[in-house]
């Protein structure tokens, strides 16, 4: 669990060195779908490590607390159901795991947007967000593919 | 099997729903606002050699292209000019003081994104309550608390920020409040008067800290007549939807 809070950190870091500047991909929710993948039979720690993280957040970034908790618990639930569901020889599925995570990413960072209709004139912060996201998730989908490979053998 | 199943249930239902209470009702509240100001006081340390990092890469970026020595120097024009736009105004003298500090905007709620904002800089910095914050030089609000190493600024939108103005062209005196949606209004100015869309407004003598001659915005068009006054509606000069970094003008008096 401790990739979740360095993620967390990371974000935060590289949020204060770009601010102003670039809003930074949600590290945090790349770690949440990776443990949620990974732990996806057990996930039930996984809420409140989630709702922790997002609390954070929104304490320190988004002055709305409880918005990020909310978004991250659903894809912790929303993604650990998926996989189970899925018969164990499909869920090495390195096209899956990038979709999922770029459609959780895209549909967490436009959810305060929407929930507090004060984020739209952000659009162009947005689109750099996502496109840095697809970068961390195509590195990330590698680490999947290695993970199934080992685990398989 | 099935225990498990209801034991995930209840974990992700109760995080799920303690969230969305605390999105309800958190925003605006004053816990809600202590633990927001906790959470920035314990990450400023983790978060130091980032900052440190960012503001090198700044100043390495300004020094080479060249636009260190312009900045400055528009720094002590400012200065300069909004201490003579004193002088012209009020016997006060404001004097240049110790200058304009930057800082950057590190929270600005979403439930108060028209009244407030919170920068990096606090009372080390020599920040204090009643202080103008200015971006490129139009104000964009003043600061109403300040911890040692954060502080909050209201912002000219808030609709509970009253500034006493003057119109440049005509010297008439009003008073600019926000409606807390953006928009900000020019109040308590005759219906005889009348003033032509274009004017610019800028402060008038309000305090000691906030200096006369910063900079506001101009009339973009009159409004509704209520008591014998007009309201004017007011185009801002600072650009609050970019609202990134501001300065902080430390030069009154105390």
């Amino acid at each position: 669990m401790g990739i979740l809070w360095i993620s967390l950190l990371a974000r935060d870091l590289l949020q204060v060195a770009f601010s102003g500047t670039a809003l930074v991909p949600d590290l945090t929710l790349f770690s949440l779908i990776w443990l949620s993948v990974v732990r996806c039979e057990e996930p039930e720690p996984l809420f409140l490590h989630a709702f922790g993280a997002g609390l954070l957040w929104d304490l320190r970034w988004t002055g709305v607390p409880g918005m990020t908790s909310a978004s991250y618990a659903l894809t912790v639930a929303v993604t650990a159901w998926v996989w189970s569901s899925l018969p164990p020889g499909r869920r090495a599925n390195p096209v899956l795991f990038f979709f999922w995570s770029s459609a959780a990413h895209v549909l967490t960072s436009v959810f305060p947007a929407i929930f507090t209709s004060k984020g739209l004139g952000l659009s162009s912060s947005l689109a750099t967000q996502q496109g840095m996201a697809i970068a961390c998730l195509l590195g990330l989908t590698a680490l999947y593919i290695r993970h199934c490979r080992s685990h398989h053998e | 099997m099935g225990r498990t199943r209801t034991k995930r249930w209840i974990v992700f239902l109760g995080t799920l729903s303690l969230s969305l209470f605390l999105a309800a009702v958190s925003p605006g509240s004053l816990p809600a606002e202590k633990a927001m100001d906790l959470v920035e006081r314990v990450m400023a340390v983790p978060e130091w050699p980032s900052r440190m990092v960012r503001d090198l890469v700044v100043k390495a970026v300004d020094l080479v292209a060249g636009e260190r020595s312009l900045r400055e120097r528009i720094d002590r024009l400012e200065q300069e000019n909004l201490a003579l736009r004193g002088l012209l105004q009020t016997t006060v003298n404001y004097g240049l003081g110790t200058g304009a500090g930057e800082g950057h905007v590190t929270l600005r709620p979403p439930t108060s994104w028209w009244s407030e904002i919170r920068i990096d800089k606090g009372s080390r910095e020599g920040i204090r309550p009643g202080m103008a914050v200015v971006q490129d030089g139009a104000l964009v609000g003043k600061i109403s608390r300040v911890e040692s190493n954060f502080s909050w600024a209201e912002l000219v939108t808030s609709s509970s920020l009253y500034i006493p103005v003057v119109v440049d062209e005509t010297r008439d005196l009003g008073v600019l409040n926000g409606d807390g949606n953006g928009l900000v209004l020019l109040l308590y100015i005759p219906v005889e008067k009348d003033l032509k869309p274009g004017m610019s407004v800028s402060t008038a003598l309000v305090s000691e800290l906030l200096p006369p001659g910063i900079p506001i915005g101009r009339i973009a068009g009159a409004g509704e007549e209520i008591g014998g006054y007009r309201l004017y509606r007011i185009t801002l000069k600072a650009d609050l939807s970019r609202l990134y970094k501001v300065k902080v003008m430390t030069g009154g008096r105390s």
